[in-house]
């Protein structure tokens, strides 16, 4: 057995190490653009002052400074923030009863960013068409007003 | 069993190339590429020195947002805003939006919100989307589970 590495000749000998640094180059780089690459959710905002939203089609939410959500006027709750499971429920039939349902969340000032987006999120998922955002103490309407 | 063959005209000697073979010697290739990695890595390190801290909060799913042209507007736990990068603040918000509504209305905007920053911040920069009629934005999220 011959275990004597051959060696050729030629005018690039030796090369073969840097052909594996650029193949670890082209998979750092390549991983690296997969890791920039924005991931998120879409929303399609209202726009400001045209939206006009029938009475019947409003579902309005309260996010409190804690990330408790209350559905506006009282809901199954009863004073008592909403769970995940129970907004989602209530979202799911709203939207089989009102396909053109337009879901108002009024939030907290201090509340934090996280539970906004995980709502955000969850309505947008369940495919809710309309989803407007207020500053507690703003006006708790859309700007277009109710129909 | 190992053999030992030698060459005809080698005489045991180490197969070096011969005098006036000519070939260029590219072990150190590789030690090139290192170095230049190096040096891009520091470039663009210092093309963006201020590294923006954003804690993205987390949602049970995260979709690919990216188009072909971004702009991205960061808003830190503490309130500032950054434009595609660079320090900025609301009216320079403002005036990035209207720009990009009226001359490139298929850029995706990307609002890339810490968790723990307060409403407060994000509902500023939701106005002004929703001021400039801005049909879909996109808000980054993490996927749960994932770092």
């Amino acid at each position: 057995m011959n275990l004597r590495a051959r060696r050729r000749g030629g005018l690039f000998r030796g090369v073969s190490p840097s052909g594996d640094m650029a193949f670890l180059l082209i998979i750092y780089f390549i991983a690296a653009a997969g890791a920039s690459a924005s991931r998120g959710f879409l929303l399609t905002l209202p726009a400001k002052g045209e939206t006009t939203v029938l009475k019947e089609d409003l579902l309005s939410f309260f996010l409190d400074e804690a990330g408790g959500i209350f559905i506006s006027g009282g809901g199954p709750g009863g004073g008592e923030p909403l769970t995940a499971s129970q907004t989602e429920t209530l979202i799911r039939e709203a939207l089989q009863d009102r396909p053109r349902l337009a879901v108002w969340l009024t939030v907290d000032p201090q509340t934090p960013w996280q539970p906004v987006a995980s709502f955000a999120e969850m309505a947008q998922n369940l495919g809710a068409g309309f989803l407007g955002f207020a500053l507690a103490g703003d006006s708790p309407l859309p700007a277009g007003g109710l129909r | 069993m190992i053999s030992s063959r030698k060459t005809s005209g080698s005489r045991g000697r180490r197969n070096r190339p011969g005098r006036g073979a000519f070939f260029i010697p590219a072990d150190s290739l590789s030690d090139v590429a290192f170095l230049l990695l190096i040096f891009v890595l520091l470039i663009s390190l210092a093309g963006n020195p201020q590294k923006i801290k954003i804690d993205y909060p987390e949602t049970p799913r995260a979709y690919d947002t990216r188009r072909d042209k971004n702009c991205e507007i960061a808003i830190t736990e503490g309130g500032e805003i950054y434009l595609n990068g660079l320090p900025g603040n609301l009216a320079q918000a403002k005036a990035l939006i209207e720009d990009l509504s009226d001359r490139a209305p298929d850029t995706g905007i990307h609002v890339l919100a810490d968790r723990r920053t307060p409403f407060q911040n994000v509902h500023g920069v939701l106005e002004l989307l929703q001021g400039a009629a801005y049909p879909a934005v996109s808000f980054a999220v993490r996927e749960e589970g994932q770092k």
